[in-house]
């Protein structure tokens, strides 16, 4: 009878953490995280905006070479292709892949070069349009606006790669950015534009295709390099503020790393840690 | 206000979603799961503009004749027709699952299957030893993949040893660092949406 008490409490939906968490591991350490981000990025982009002088982001060799990229593709007269095609509208891959495509717009329309943006997703394809439509604009060039450049093939993994393998054998992009999360098309893709002689640009935190994109692409941009583009190319101080926040609290978590290494070295058997983190 | 409504828009649900689904339990408050109930709603209404849109868009290519406008007639004749068919047959219907099964499921296939060509010429071009990064690489490859095959175990045993201390050792820790700077990365992102530093999906800064 016991035992089947014992199942009972054990099946029993568990109750919120300190009555208001979800009660899972590490969500009052996870909210801690958010609080301590929070506060330091409110703190130093509010130095940045007062005039602070913010400190400069390292050269980042794959998004210097965008410009380069673009003016090789602009010198040879053929394309720059620029694709995301797994990340929905509601993710932050996807917002960071519309920081690189402002810029790169922006830039093709400047030197009146062809962009062809493939797109895995039909609601993002409509951002796609805006964006690359109000950077024509902006230039001063909204004749050479074309949506026909702007291409949703479909959602559907392999469709969508020989869609745009067949793409890049047709119209030989001279430069290919794939920005975002990819998955195993990676290979297919980045291996028909070496084939083609493109440069390409690869920015993805998928670390199990990071290889595949070193091997055949000329720049990589790993993990949380491709989250720093929209504030590396706008060279916008607020937006500095907060890769200098994640600086500062990689230093934090850093430290947090040491002590633990120290405490399980030195006392084995103490939980204490563990414990306030699994909190 | 064409910018800031939708900026604030994003700051009040996007802010409200992220702390009651991340980190304080919705049955207290109802917000998040009333929210996650109107975005699945959403989420449909969004795939019939999707369809209006790829409709539109490939009857302009048939009514200008542009080039291939043939595949756009094709385009919509197949979503259509897969359309009405789902609706009758329902998505576990025999036709509507062997059409699927039968067409879909074959040719992810054997797209699938070229990645192995691929990663071939990829490794020839990756593999010649042209600086010491490469020639780290290429001896790690090389000791994987002996480590992997009947013949590595019986060239010598101690293959096996060294490609699980490269997979646990040095490998996660570069794993891990990824995944730190991705994770703050992300949510760094986010923060720049939320408060409306980041407005490149509206267009324009």
């Amino acid at each position: 009878m016991s035992y089947l008490f014992l199942m009972a409490a054990a099946a029993a939906p568990k109750g919120p953490k300190a009555g208001i968490f979800i009660n899972n591991n590490n969500v009052v350490a996870s909210f801690v995280v958010f609080v301590v981000f929070g506060f330091l990025s409110f703190y130093l982009v509010s130095r940045a905006r007062s005039g602070a002088k913010m400190p400069t982001i390292r050269k980042i060799a794959g998004l210097e070479a965008i410009d380069e990229a673009i003016g090789r593709a602009t010198e040879m007269g053929r394309p720059v292709h620029i694709s995301n095609r797994t990340g929905g509208i509601n993710d932050a891959q996807t917002f960071a892949f519309w920081g690189y495509l402002g810029y790169v717009a922006k830039t093709c329309a400047r030197y009146d070069t062809k962009l062809i943006n493939t797109v895995g997703s039909y609601l993002v394809q409509s951002v796609n349009q805006e964006i690359i439509r109000s950077a024509y604009l902006e230039v001063g060039r909204p004749d050479a606006y074309n949506p026909d450049d702007i291409r949703y093939y479909t959602n559907s993994q392999w469709a969508f790669t020989i869609a745009v393998m067949g793409m890049m054998e047709r119209e030989r992009p001279a430069a290919n950015l794939w920005i975002g999360n990819w998955l195993a098309e990676s290979m297919l893709l980045a291996e028909v534009g070496s084939q083609t002689e493109s440069i390409q640009i690869a920015a993805t935190y998928n670390i199990l295709q990071i290889p595949f994109f070193i091997t055949t692409c000329d720049f990589t941009l790993i993990g949380e390099e491709l989250y720093a583009a929209s504030a590396y190319l706008s060279k916008e101080p607020r937006l500095t503020g907060t890769i200098v926040a994640e600086d500062a609290f990689k230093l934090l978590l850093g430290a947090l790393i040491v002590v633990g290494t120290v405490v399980a070295t030195v006392s084995p058997k103490a939980k204490w840690l563990t414990n306030l983190v699994n909190q | 206000m064409r910018k800031q409504l939708p900026i604030i828009i994003t700051m009040v649900v996007g802010g409200v979603l992220f702390l009651t689904s991340t980190f304080f339990a919705a049955e207290k408050t109802g917000l998040g799961t009333n929210i996650d109930r109107f975005q699945q709603l959403m989420a449909n209404v969004a795939f019939l503009i999707g369809m209006g849109t790829l409709f539109r868009l490939h009857y302009n290519n048939i009514r200008r004749r542009k080039e291939n406008w043939v595949f756009s007639a094709w385009f919509i004749f197949a979503m259509i027709a897969y359309f009405i068919l789902g609706m009758v047959e329902t998505n576990k219907g025999k036709n509507f699952m062997a059409l699927y099964n039968g067409i879909i499921t074959n040719t992810n296939s054997t797209i699938f299957a070229i990645v192995a060509y691929y990663i071939v010429s990829s490794a020839y071009r990756t593999f010649r030893v042209r600086s010491g990064e490469a020639t780290v690489l290429l001896l790690t490859a090389v000791v994987t993949m002996l480590a992997a095959v009947p013949i590595g175990e019986a060239i010598w045993p101690g293959f096996a040893s060294i490609r699980d201390w490269v997979q646990s050792v040095p490998n996660v820790a570069a794993t891990r660092a990824v995944a730190i700077g991705t994770f703050l990365g992300g949510y760094a992102t986010l923060l720049r949406v939320f408060t409306g530093m980041e407005r490149q999906q509206l267009g324009s800064r």
